[in-house]
C-alpha cells in the first residue's frame, strides 16, 4: 500500500538519520582519541597521572581510577538505602501508600544533580572537614553526593523487580514454614538478581557519567586516589579543561581521548545489561 | 503478605515472629527518606529570603525571569525538535523493522548513546557547532545541544512504550486487512501514547535540569533579551555559578530559590505529563 | 539493500552538515553582526557592565562574553573563534597572528585567606612555602593550630601564572590544593573552608576574607601603584580584525568603570601598542 511505503521511507530516513549523527559524534571523538594515541601512545597516558596539558603531559591514570574510586565509593554506600527502600516499598508497604512512597522516590530522580551538588557543598564537605579534619573536598564527599543521588533511581528499578517476583514463590516459601525474612533472603532476593543487576548497572552509569555535582565538591587535582585529598574525575577534568583546550589546539585530543573512554565504558554497561536482561529471559 | 491471608491454614508461627530484618529495614528506609528530604527542605528554607516578587518577575539585575525564560523555551524547542525525529525512529524499529542481529545491534547502540556523559556531548558540540561552524555560544547552540543529548534517550523511550504493547493486537489488526500503516495510527499508537507521555515528562525534567552540556555551549550570562543568537544562561547553570561563586549572603538565598524554582518547574513537568497520561488512558 | 543506501545517505548528510555548517543567519535576524568577547574570568563582570552602553549605540550587534581563562581566549582569538580576547599574560611566542593589545590597566592580585589564622601578613619566603604546601599549618608562621589548605585555579588561569612566576617561581603548587574554576568560585571557597588561603584578583568586595600583608606592604586599594604583585589585563585584536571590533576595544579601554571592578589605570588615556 502506498501510505505504508512512504510511511516507512519517512521512518527509515528518521532512523537513518539518528545513527548516523550519533555514528558522527563517535567518529569525531574517536578521530581526536586517534591523533591522541599516534602522537602519544596508548599506554603511556593511562600509566601516568601527570596532568600539565599546557606542558603536554597527558598522563589520565588519575581521572580514570578517580571515576572508579567514586563510583565504587557511591555504590557501596548507596547499597543499604536502595536495599532499606526497596524492601520498604516492594514487600511492607501496600495500597495507597505504596503508591505514594514510589511517586515521592519518582521526584527524587528527577531532581537535578547540581542540586544534589547544592547540597554536597552545604551538608557532606562540612561534615567531612568535621569528622577527619582536611578541607573536606575529595573523592569521599563526591562519593557522597553521588550516593545520594542514585539512591533513587537504583531503589525504584529494585523495588519494581521485587514486586514482580511472583507470588507463587513466595506464598510457597511461607507455606513452607520460612519466616518472612527468610523468604526475603532466599527466595525473594535471589529470584530478583537479573532485575537488580540491571538496576545496578543503570546506578554505574548515572555515577560515572555524573559532572557537575562531582565537581563541586571533588577539588580537582590529578592525584591518583587519596579519599580526603582533592581528585578529579574523567567528566570533571573534561569540565575544567573544555575551555582551556577548544578544538584544534594541541591539547584537545587528550580530552577526546578521555570522553572515548567514557564512551567505551558506557558500552561494555549496556553490553552487560542486555546480558542481562537475556539472563532472565532464558 | 502472609499474616493476613492465611486465614485458612493454622501459622506455623505466631505473626510478627521472623520480621526482624523487615523492620530494621523499615527503619533504616525511615532514615534514608529524611536524607533525601534533607536534600530538599533546607533547600526550601534557605530560600524564603530571596523568594519575591521581585526575584521572581522583576527586570532588575539579578532577577531570575530571563533565566526561567531561556530554560524553558531551549527545553521546549529543543523537545519539540527531538521527540518527532525520535517517534519515527522508535516506530520503525519497532513496528516495521524485522527482528535481527541488526535491531539488538541498533538497540545497543542507542542505550550506549543515551548513556554518554553530557560532558561529552557538550564536548563534541562545541567541537563542531563553536570551533567549526562559528555559531556563538548561545541559545541556540544549547538547543541543538540538549536536542542531541534527548535524542537517544526519546528513542530508547518509544521503542519500550512500542515494545508494550502486546503483539496479539497486531496479528488481529492485520488479520481484519489493516495496513500496518493503519494498525500503526489507529491502534498501536493510541495504546501506547500515555507510557510514552510520561516518560518523556521524565526526558524534559532532565534536559531542565542539565548543566554539564550547556555550560560552554549557551554560556553564563543573559543578553538584554531573549534571542536565538544571544546568550542563554538556564537556571540549572545559574544555580551552579551562584552557589560556588557567589560571595554575598544574599547570593545563597538566591541560589537556593533558584533551585527552588528549577524544582518547582521540573515537578510540575511531571506532574502535568502523568496527568496527562492518565486522561489519555481513561479516554482511550 | 534499499536500507544500506539510506543510511549512507544519511551519513552523508550528517557528514556535510558537520562540514558545511554555518549560523544560521535567520537565527539572529537580518544584518546582524556578532562578536564574542572570550577570557579571562576577572574582565568579564566590567566587561558585562559597560557593554549595554556600546550595545545601544550599535544596534545590530550581539555581543556574547565567556570566560574560560587567558590562554582559552587567546586561543580562540587565533583560531578566529572569538574576535576580542581578555587576557592576564602575553600572547604565547607560538601564536602566529598578528594581533593588536589594548592595555586596560592594572589588577593587582592578593593572597586571600580564612579571616582567623591568626596571621595578617608573609614575607614572599613564607607566601611560597604555603602555596608550595611546605608550611601545612598557620602555628608555623606564628598562627592559630588551623591545618592550611589551598585554593587554586586551573592552569588556563592568568593569576596562577602571574603567582607562579612572582612567588613560587621554580616550585610548583601543593598536589594539595583544591582547584576552584573562578575567581569568584575561589573567594567563595576561601571564606567557607578553615585554614584556607588563596590567591584572588582584587576585583570583587573581599570583606569576609583577610588579605594578607606581602613583606612590609600592605593592600590597599588607593595606594594601588605601590602594591608588588598584579597582573596587566589586556584586550587583544586581530591586527586584521573589522573597525566595528577595534571600536568595542577601544571603548571597553576607555571606560572609567573598570577601577571599580578592580582593574586600576592612570587617569590619562590609554594608548594601544601594538605588537
Amino acid at each position: 500500500m502506498r501510505a505504508d511505503r512512504i510511511a516507512s521511507l519517512v521512518m527509515k530516513g528518521a532512523l537513518a538519520l539518528f545513527i548516523a549523527v550519533w555514528v558522527m559524534v563517535a567518529v569525531i571523538v574517536g578521530a581526536g582519541a586517534w591523533r591522541f594515541v599516534s602522537a602519544n601512545g596508548l599506554v603511556g597516558p593511562l600509566l601516568s597521572s601527570r596532568w600539565s596539558p599546557l606542558a603536554a603531559h597527558y598522563g589520565i591514570l588519575a581521572f580514570v581510577v578517580g571515576s572508579m574510586a567514586v563510583t565504587g565509593l557511591a555504590l557501596v554506600l548507596a547499597a543499604p538505602g536502595v536495599l532499606a527502600l526497596s524492601v520498604t516499598g516492594a514487600r511492607i508497604l501496600r495500597g495507597a501508600p505504596q503508591r505514594a512512597f514510589i511517586q515521592i522516590l519518582t521526584l527524587f530522580v528527577a531532581v537535578p544533580s547540581v542540586v544534589y551538588g547544592w547540597w554536597g557543598l552545604s551538608v557532606a564537605v562540612p561534615l567531612i572537614r568535621r569528622l577527619t579534619g582536611t578541607a573536606g573536598f575529595g573523592p569521599l564527599s563526591a562519593g557522597i553526593v553521588l550516593a545520594v543521588m542514585i539512591v533513587p533511581t537504583f531503589s525504584i528499578m529494585a523495588l519494581q523487580t521485587l514486586r514482580q517476583v511472583p507470588s507463587s514463590l513466595v506464598e510457597g516459601s511461607l507455606g513452607l514454614g520460612a519466616t518472612e525474612d527468610q523468604t526475603l533472603w532466599h527466595v525473594i532476593l535471589p529470584a530478583s538478581r537479573a532485575g537488580l543487576s540491571q538496576g545496578f548497572l543503570v546506578a554505574v552509569g548515572r555515577a560515572l557519567g555524573e559532572t557537575i555535582a562531582v565537581q563541586m565538591v571533588i577539588g580537582g587535582q590529578s592525584r591518583v586516589l587519596s579519599l580526603l585529598k582533592p581528585g578529579a574525575t574523567l567528566t570533571t577534568q573534561l569540565l575544567t579543561d573544555l575551555a582551556l583546550m577548544p578544538a584544534r589546539t594541541p591539547g584537545h585530543d587528550a580530552l577526546d581521548f578521555m570522553a572515548l573512554w567514557l564512551m567505551i565504558l558506557m558500552a561494555v554497561l549496556v553490553w552487560l545489561q542486555s546480558r542481562v536482561k537475556g539472563m532472565s529471559r532464558g | 503478605m502472609a499474616d493476613g491471608q492465611w486465614r485458612g491454614a493454622r501459622p506455623l508461627k505466631s505473626p510478627g515472629q521472623g520480621r526482624a530484618a523487615h523492620k530494621i529495614l523499615a527503619g533504616m528506609a525511615v532514615l534514608a527518606v529524611l536524607l533525601l528530604l534533607s536534600v530538599v527542605v533546607p533547600l526550601a528554607a534557605q530560600a524564603v529570603p530571596a523568594l519575591n516578587a521581585a526575584f521572581l518577575f522583576g527586570r532588575a539585575p539579578g532577577a531570575i525571569a530571563p533565566e526561567a525564560v531561556n530554560t524553558v523555551t531551549m527545553v521546549a524547542i529543543s523537545a519539540a525538535v527531538s521527540f518527532p525525529l525520535a517517534l519515527l525512529a522508535g516506530l520503525y524499529r519497532v513496528e516495521f523493522a524485522r527482528p535481527s542481529r541488526w535491531t539488538q545491534a541498533f538497540d545497543q547502540f542507542t542505550g550506549t548513546m543515551l548513556s554518554v556523559p553530557s560532558i561529552v556531548v557538550g564536548l563534541v558540540v562545541v567541537d563542531v557547532a563553536v570551533v567549526r561552524w562559528h555559531w556563538p555560544v548561545s541559545t541556540l547552540t544549547g538547543m541543538l545541544a540538549l536536542a542531541l543529548m534527548n535524542w537517544p534517550l526519546t528513542v530508547a523511550l518509544v521503542v519500550e512504550a512500542l515494545q508494550s504493547v502486546p503483539g496479539l493486537y497486531r496479528d488481529g489488526s492485520w488479520a481484519l486487512g489493516a495496513s500496518r500503516w493503519q494498525t500503526v495510527t489507529r491502534l498501536i499508537l493510541p495504546l501506547a501514547l500515555p507510557q510514552m507521555i510520561e516518560q518523556g515528562g521524565m526526558a524534559v525534567a532532565r534536559l531542565m535540569g542539565e548543566t554539564a552540556v550547556l555550560i560552554y555551549t549557551a554560556g553564563v550570562n543573559v543578553g538584554p533579551g531573549w534571542a536565538l543568537g544571544g546568550p542563554g544562561e538556564s537556571l540549572a547553570v545559574h544555580l551552579w555559578l551562584l552557589r560556588t561563586e557567589g560571595v554575598t549572603d544574599l547570593a545563597s538565598a538566591q541560589a537556593a530559590a533558584t533551585g527552588v524554582v528549577l524544582l518547582g518547574l521540573v515537578f510540575l513537568v511531571l506532574w502535568g505529563s502523568r496527568r496527562l497520561a492518565e486522561w489519555l488512558q481513561d479516554t482511550a | 539493500m534499499s536500507s544500506r543506501r539510506q543510511f549512507l545517505q544519511a551519513m552523508g548528510v550528517a557528514g556535510s552538515g558537520v562540514l558545511l555548517g554555518r549560523w544560521p543567519a535567520w537565527a539572529g535576524g537580518p544584518g546582524v553582526r556578532y562578536i564574542t568577547i572570550m577570557g579571562a574570568t576577572s574582565c568579564i563582570s566590567y566587561v558585562k557592565a559597560v557593554l549595554p552602553e556600546w550595545e545601544r549605540a550599535h544596534r545590530g550587534v550581539k555581543v556574547a562574553v565567556t570566560g574560560g581563562g587567558s590562554y582559552a581566549g587567546l586561543h580562540a582569538l587565533a583560531l578566529a573563534q572569538a574576535e576580542i580576547a581578555m587576557a592576564d599574560l602575553a600572547p604565547p611566542t607560538s601564536m602566529a597572528v598578528p594581533v593588536r593589545r589594548y592595555l586596560l590597566g592594572r589588577l593587582p592580585i592578593v593572597l586571600a585567606a580564612w579571616p582567623h589564622i591568626g596571621v595578617g601578613r608573609l614575607s614572599w619566603g613564607q607566601a611560597g612555602a604555603v602555596l608550595a604546601g611546605d608550611i601545612v599549618n598557620w602555628r608555623q608562621v606564628g598562627g592559630a593550630d588551623v591545618p592550611v589548605v589551598t585554593i587554586s585555579r586551573p592552569e588556563s588561569s592568568g593569576a596562577r601564572e602571574v603567582v607562579q612566576q612572582r612567588i613560587l617561581g621554580t616550585r610548583r603548587f601543593s598536589p594539595d590544593s583544591i582547584i576552584q574554576l573562578s575567581n569568584g568560585a575561589v573567594l567563595r571557597t576561601v571564606m567557607e573552608t578553615p585554614g584556607a588561603v588563596g590567591y584572588l584578583e582584587a576585583t570583587a568586595p573581599m570583606h569576609r576574607v583577610r588579605i594578607l600583608g606581602m613583606g612590609s606592604r600592605s593592600f590597599s586599594p588607593q595606594a594601588w601603584r605601590l602594591w608588588p604583585l598584579y597582573a596587566e589585563p589586556s584586550l587583544y585584536v586581530r591586527v586584521q580584525a573589522p573597525e566595528e571590533v577595534r571600536n568595542l576595544a577601544v571603548f571597553l579601554q576607555g571606560r572609567p568603570e573598570r577601577q571599580d571592578f578592580g582593574i586600576y589605570f592612570d587617569q590619562r588615556p590609554g594608548q594601544a601598542d601594538a605588537r
